[in-house]
């Protein structure tokens, strides 16, 4: 067909048949359909072929089927109503999976309540093993979990007094139970960090040498809660032929580092001390700018898939960038509050030694004790000799056993031939 | 009466009946569409309830983004060609079974099938799904994953190709 004297291409006039026109060009069609004889013939042969088609039919549906799909339908419905409508268990699969789930929620989060909140079931006996520790003169590392589990509990209320962001393992926490809630509290972060100056971190190192090592860790942990600082890490070692030693990651905020260190030399004879100051403002910046267009990168997948009704193809493809989008976007956050932690937070390396004193009053076990001593090993040495005696008879009977089989005919045949031999003479002539 | 996303809808919010509908309005149908396409009528049957099984289990998920028919034959496509590629694997690549039904009686109902089944695999596809399923271009688009235009210059060749064939036979059968 000419498109000068044919205005609407062949496949334009089926599309008018099949009604696939838009109204004006389908009234356009018609007119042209009434004028032009070509493209009625046209029309009647594609007319012709649809109207053929009803020919191929199909029987009926088996009632069977039906049946079956209803009865899927209605055990869906039972298995699903309790789990969706009242909330409780069902034995369905769908029930078990929403239940492990939420376990695994569960546990994950009682897993990061654990890593926030170190030791706290144990810092009760540890409270104890520390003051019996302190009566007898020796120092075991428990008091580090102590002291560390008291100190995080007041980092807590600093960070909520300063409005400044909680510590990454609690943040993912919340992030993971509510995205609207870390979407606000990000926002907030972020005005916060357009309105604060260079963003620096700062790190010191200090070992100290001290006399009265108890003092001065009484001290140190008095000096760490008077600041709002807390321990990262704590280690107390305590050699028999050696001065004691701590070494302490302790975490204070960033503005109050100078005096908590003015405080810390004094706690002590100044061995060794290190300052340093990073400049990370541009990477923070770098950093914002990047979450900032993930995000909005998120913002425009979820209208693209809200708008549009494409093929479920482009459906799911949309919905798997939306989970990478988000993924990237919960990394470069997590990135950024540890960055703004170490910002606000200043860390400090500790080591306080004690000097050594040498001294004679080596621990002389009471006679209770080494008769004690000496009883339970006196037992353990005859039980494990009686052990050591059962292991070889079951390790080497065996053996013996098929030896001794072996051997039993020969011997008895000498020792009878010996006796006629040598005795039953002798035994005849007493006769 | 309710639109068939609506039903769906409803169907999500615990309503058996809105399913009950939706099978009704769709179970002939979509036999049908197997039946056409597959040539054991006991498989046609499996799959119809497969459909409907795998609509059961996402109803949950359903978004009436799209119409609930593309969505339904979506399904039944997707199916179809799990079937097609496990026959022919089955069959050594001579695959019987994504031959069309030997259902017909009726000698215009032969000629019909086997005209459609001279033509080429796509362009068969996108006429039975105009012509039985009565699917719009725009839907065939999204069913088959292939553009509007393609759909609506195919479907003409083959709509001409059976014309074709309709006109060779009408002198033998009398011009009937």
């Amino acid at each position: 067909m000419d498109s000068t004297t044919h205005p609407f291409g062949r496949e334009e006039v089926m599309a008018y048949l099949d009604g696939e026109l838009a109204p004006e060009r389908a009234a356009a069609a018609a007119a042209h359909l009434e004028q032009c004889a070509e493209c009625r013939a046209l029309a009647a042969d594609l007319r012709a072929v649809t109207r053929q088609m009803p020919e191929w039919e199909v029987e009926m549906i088996p009632a069977s089927v039906q049946e079956r799909v209803l009865l899927a339908a209605s055990q869906q419905k039972a298995a699903e109503a309790p789990v969706v409508r009242e909330g409780r268990p069902a034995p369905s699969r769908r029930g078990m999976r929403l239940l492990l789930w939420g376990a695994a929620f569960s546990a994950a989060m009682v897993f990061l309540l654990m890593i926030s909140t170190p030791n706290l079931l144990r810092s009760r006996r540890s409270v104890m093993s520390d003051y019996v520790a302190k009566k007898q003169g020796t120092m075991p590392s428990a008091p580090a979990a102590s002291s560390s589990s008291s100190n995080y509990e007041s980092r807590d209320q600093v960070s909520t007094a300063l409005s400044v962001a909680p510590p990454v393992a609690a943040n993912r926490a919340s992030q993971a139970a509510s995205a609207a809630k870390m979407a606000g509290r990000v926002a907030a972060a972020e005005t916060k960090a357009g309105e604060s100056g260079p963003m620096i971190v700062r790190r010191a190192s200090l070992a100290l040498l001290t006399k009265e090592f108890d003092a001065a860790r009484a001290a140190l942990e008095n000096l760490v809660k008077a600041h709002h600082g807390y321990f990262g890490e704590l280690n107390v070692q305590t050699p028999a032929s050696a001065g004691r030693s701590l070494g302490a990651t302790v975490r204070v905020p960033a503005a109050q580092l100078d005096a908590v260190l003015v405080e810390l030399r004094k706690l002590g004879r100044v061995e060794q001390e290190n300052q340093s100051a990073d400049d990370v403002t541009r990477q923070f910046a770098d950093l914002t700018a990047r979450l900032g267009n993930a995000r909005e990168t998120e913002k425009r997948l979820v209208e693209i898939l809200r708008e549009r009704t494409g093929r479920v193809s482009d459906v799911l493809e949309v919905e798997q960038q939306i989970a990478r989008t988000r993924q990237q976007i919960e990394q470069m956050d997590a990135e950024r509050k540890t960055m703004e932690n170490q910002v606000q937070y200043a860390s400090v390396d500790l080591r306080i030694t004690e000097e050594y004193k040498q001294s004679l009053e080596t621990p002389a076990p009471s006679l209770g004790t080494r008769i004690n001593n000496a009883a339970v090993e006196g037992f353990r040495d005859a039980a494990e000799l009686l052990l050591g005696l059962v292991l070889w008879l079951l390790s080497a009977g065996p053996t013996l056993l098929v030896v001794g089989a072996l051997l039993a005919w020969p011997t008895w045949k000498v020792v009878r031939w010996t006796r006629q031999r040598f005795f039953a003479p002798a035994a005849a002539a007493t006769r | 009466m309710s639109s068939d996303e609506e039903l769906m809808l409803e169907f999500q919010k615990g309503a058996t009946e809105a399913f009950t509908e939706l099978f009704q309005r769709y179970a002939q149908r979509l036999y049908g569409f197997f039946r056409r396409r597959l040539d054991q009528p006991a498989r046609a049957e499996e799959l119809t309830q497969d459909v409907f099984v795998a609509v059961l289990k996402g109803a949950a998920r359903y978004e009436p983004r799209a119409l609930f028919r593309t969505y339904l034959y979506s399904i039944a496509v997707r199916m179809l060609n799990v079937e097609r590629r496990k026959s022919s694997r089955e069959a050594g690549g001579s695959g019987s079974a994504g031959e069309p039904a030997q259902a017909a009686q009726s000698e215009t109902s032969a000629w019909v099938r086997d005209a459609v089944a001279r033509l080429e695999t796509t362009e068969r596809e996108i006429l039975l799904l105009r012509e039985y399923e009565e699917l719009s271009y725009e839907e065939i688009a999204q069913v088959l994953a292939i553009p509007v235009n393609t759909v609506r210059s195919r479907l003409f060749r083959a709509r001409m190709a059976l014309r074709e064939l309709l006109v060779a036979r009408q002198p033998r059968t009398g011009g009937a």
